[in-house]
Order: C-alpha cells, then structure tokens, then sequence
C-alpha cells in the first residue's frame, strides 16, 4: 500500500517543481518585459522579447500598463504562463515594474 | 471457534498497525507539501527581491543623468515599492548606484515558531557608462587608445 502512495508523493513533488519553476520564469519574464518597456514605447516590442524569452512551449499573456509611457514615469509589466498537461493546471503570474528611461522620449512609438 | 481469536487479534493488530503507518504518511507528506510551498515562496520572493533591485538600481543611476525629474533615491525607492519591498539602502547620486531592497514574505511554515515574516534582500550595483558601451570582448586583441579613459580600448 505504501509504495503507490510514494510514488503518488513523488509525482506531486515533481509536479510542485514543475510549478515552482514555472513561477520563477513568470517573474524573469516580467522583468525582461519591463526592462524592454523602460527603453521602448512600443507594447509589440515588449510582447516579441517576452514571447522570444518564453520559447514555443509557452504562450505567454504580457500586460503592460500605462499604455503609454515616456522618460520617468513608471511602467509595469505582468506576465501570465500556463503549462498545459500537468496535473496542476494553474495560472502563473510574474510582475515587475521599471523606471522609463531617456531613450523613451527619444524613440518612435 | 476459540481457535480463531489469536489469528482474529493479530489480524487486528496489524490493521491498526497499517493504519498508524497511513497517518504517519499522510502526515509525513503533509509536512513536505508545506516545506516544498514554502521553499518555492521564498525562492520566488527572492526572485521578486532580485528584480526590485536591479530595477531600483537602474532607476537610480537614470535619474541622475540630465533632465531627470526626480532625485535618485527616490527613484529608487518608487521601484522597490512597486515591487512591494522596502528600500534598505541607497548608495545614490553619483556614477555609481548601489541599493538594497528588502521584501517580507508571508513564512506558513515558521508561524508555529512565531516567526511569521521572513524577509528576502537582494542587492545590486550599477555604473553609469561614460559612453557606449564597447562592441568587442574585452580580452580580444585590444590595445588602449591614448588619451581615452582606461575603460575604453579599440582594435
């Protein structure tokens, strides 16, 4: 009976890892976006370097908000992944936040 | 029939002793669900911190070029809480920016012991670049150019 049952553990555990992963990347995407956000006025721009960053077995949802931006003024970048076919079938969301740089007012949006 | 009631108690015995096992487990797994979620909230917590940091360092070392709107540490200290941590330091102002930022995270884990915030610090340190920055590696067949400041080489 208990050997099911650790194995059953073991996948959580390495369903758990999976998850947590997922977390993290989340976070290092919203801060790539943000990053490109700070530099560029354009919201297409910051959705290439995250979906660039992501790869193709994730589909990431980019918010980034004010619409528009320019030098000084804060812009925040929230990322949203799902894995599919996992057993926990959950929303990861990473959020960072960046100072707009001189290059915004600089640029063409 | 009387045969029968020692094979009936040892079977007895062992069902009790099958379910003392399952509680221990249940229990055991229980404990390691909690330290595998809380060991990935403080992982992430760090990466939040990580973030507020780099992103406050930057802040700071863009506010103090020219036409900046706002004095470094505030700039600084705008990111850090936007990310939801609190600015610990802020060495700002010149060329170079160093901060440390300090993020509190819920601990689930630690509440029976009374510690129910642990806090996640990260730190970072950025230079201003006196220009743009070189397009070739450093180690790569260069020679310093008389007159430029030490940083700079050309081929």
């Amino acid at each position: 009976m208990a050997l099911p049952v650790v194995a059953l553990c073991a996948l959580g555990v390495l369903q758990l890892l999976g998850v947590a992963r997922d977390a993290l990347l989340a976070q290092d995407l919203a801060r790539l976006g943000a990053r490109t956000a700070a530099t560029t006025p354009s919201d297409a721009a910051v959705r290439s370097a995250v979906a660039e960053a992501a790869g193709p077995d994730l589909r990431p949802e980019v918010r980034v908000t004010p619409a528009s931006r320019g030098r000084g003024s804060t812009v925040t970048v929230t990322v949203t992944v799902r894995r599919p076919g996992g057993v926990f079938d959950v929303a990861l969301t990473g959020r960072a936040v960046a100072h707009g740089e001189p290059q915004l007012d600089e640029a063409d949006p | 029939m009387t045969g029968h009631r020692p094979a009936s108690r040892a079977h007895a015995q062992r069902g009790s002793l099958a379910v003392t096992q399952a509680a221990m487990l249940c229990v055991a797994l229980l404990l390691a669900g909690v330290v595998v979620v809380q060991a990935a909230a403080l992982l992430h917590a760090a990466r939040v911190a990580g973030a507020a940091a780099d992103g406050a360092a930057l802040a700071a070392v863009t506010a103090t070029q020219p036409g900046a709107t706002t004095t470094p540490t505030a700039a600084a200290g705008t990111i850090a809480r936007a990310h939801g941590a609190d600015l610990v330091a802020c060495e700002c102002g010149g060329p170079r920016s160093h901060v440390r930022v300090s993020l509190p995270v819920e601990s689930r884990l630690l509440a029976a012991l009374g510690i129910t915030t642990v806090r996640a610090e990260a730190d970072a340190a950025l230079v201003e670049a006196p220009g743009p920055a070189p397009t070739v590696p450093p180690d790569w067949d260069l020679h310093p150019t008389a007159g430029a400041p030490d940083l700079w080489f050309t081929r």
